[in-house]
């Protein structure tokens, strides 16, 4: 399974997105705000927490990791640069 | 309860900028006693102000059912007093370094185990008592302080913090920053340090609320500190730094809970918690009734 697909798993399932399914979402559209899978700041923590528990990277400056947060797709190059 | 908006109660309309420095002044070349004496006419002037009364009215009459008109207007008078002496307090504590937050050891131990746990601390606080040197009084040997507050101009709080408290090193986190700040909470706690938080304080447009009872009737608290403590494993304790006195304060532990990781922000799960801190406070009202800050109707 890609970093992509195993992030967007975690994200639907712990984060409770209902409404939304695997297959709607477009990586490179926004995560947060209302367009895209519409994540809010709470989420932002839920995000963070979950991005450690399942691949180990940690997201501490927010100012300089905030490109990663931009889309899934950003998330997941961030993750793999992170991983390497 | 207040939200940030203009037109509502913020740290800015507390008198604003030019009558605080007023006192600032006074104490400057008069020293302790004479910015008293000053503060009990301008605050009986205030409490006449039809739109002063207004603004503590909502609480007054939940707290004191059964009492008349006069009644009312002395009770308003002894609360706005209250938070004059309070804020007079902050500024003979920065400008001449008088006052002393006390605390029973037992507080004091129960807030160092609770940091030993390693997840840091969320502190729980509210628009009571003396909260700003509460904060900055937090004895917690040497353990990095945070508190939330809305970096807006003119706003005397943050002043109060960025021009030095006397105290530990306060890092203001700003909840109008990226994701409402609550990346930089989660940092800090990870971090082991201590985040400050009003509970009693949502941004405007703040959807995530939730209902729980207050004197009986429902209002609207922020449940981002719930949530955030649920994300870092972090112990919550909820805290009122209480004046005694001119310039002494003793902080209360009133509560201590931990919050389990699977909360969220699942409005069902963090309602329980946002009560028992609503709880804390309405106990706290019944017991100290001139030390609730609340001027802002927060059951409408």
């Amino acid at each position: 399974m890609s970093v992509y697909d195993k992030l967007l798993t975690a994200i639907l399932d712990e984060l409770y997105i209902e409404d939304i399914s695997a297959e709607t979402v477009k990586g490179d559209e926004p995560l947060f705000g209302d367009d895209g899978l519409g994540l809010d700041s709470l989420d932002a923590v839920e995000l963070v927490v979950l991005v450690e528990k399942h691949f180990g990277v940690v997201i501490e400056n927010i100012e300089e990791d905030r490109v990663a947060f931009s889309s899934l797709n950003a998330l997941a190059a961030f993750i793999e640069e992170r991983q390497a | 309860m207040t939200s940030m908006t203009a037109s509502k109660w913020s740290s800015k309309s507390l008198g604003g900028q030019l009558r605080h420095q007023f006192f600032y002044f006074l104490v400057r070349i008069g020293g302790i006693i004479p910015p008293y004496i000053v503060l009990v006419f301008v605050v009986g002037w205030y409490s006449l102000l039809p739109s002063v009364r207004r603004r503590s009215q909502p609480y007054l009459t939940r707290r004191f059912t059964s009492c008349g008109w006069l009644s009312r207007l002395w009770k308003g008078f002894r609360l706005n007093l209250s938070f004059g002496m309070v804020l007079l307090d902050r500024i003979i504590y920065r400008e001449l370094g008088r006052g002393a937050v006390l605390a029973q050891e037992e507080d004091n131990e129960r807030i160092r185990s609770l940091l030993a746990e390693g997840n840091g601390l969320i502190v729980l606080s509210a628009h009571v008592g003396c909260w700003q040197t509460g904060i900055a009084g937090l004895a917690c040997g040497g353990v990095p302080i945070n508190v939330v507050l809305l970096q807006e101009q003119g706003n005397v709080d943050l002043h109060f913090f960025q021009q030095g408290s006397r105290g530990p090193s306060v890092n203001v986190i700003d909840p109008s920053g990226p994701f409402g700040g609550m990346i930089e909470m989660l940092s800090a706690l990870k971090r082991n340090e201590i985040v400050c938080v009003m509970g009693d304080r949502y941004l405007q447009g703040d959807k995530n609320l939730v209902d729980v009872k207050y004197f009986g009737e429902q209002v609207k608290l922020p449940m981002f500190p719930i949530s955030v403590a649920a994300a870092a494993g972090a112990p919550v304790a909820v805290m009122a730094t209480l004046r005694e006195g001119a310039c002494v304060a003793r902080a209360h532990v009133l509560d201590v809970f931990s919050v389990p990781a699977n909360v969220g922000k699942r409005t069902e799960l963090c309602r329980p918690y946002v009560q028992r801190f609503a709880t804390s406070l309405e106990r706290l009202a019944w017991m100290q009734p001139y030390q609730i800050f609340n001027f802002f109707d927060m059951w409408n």
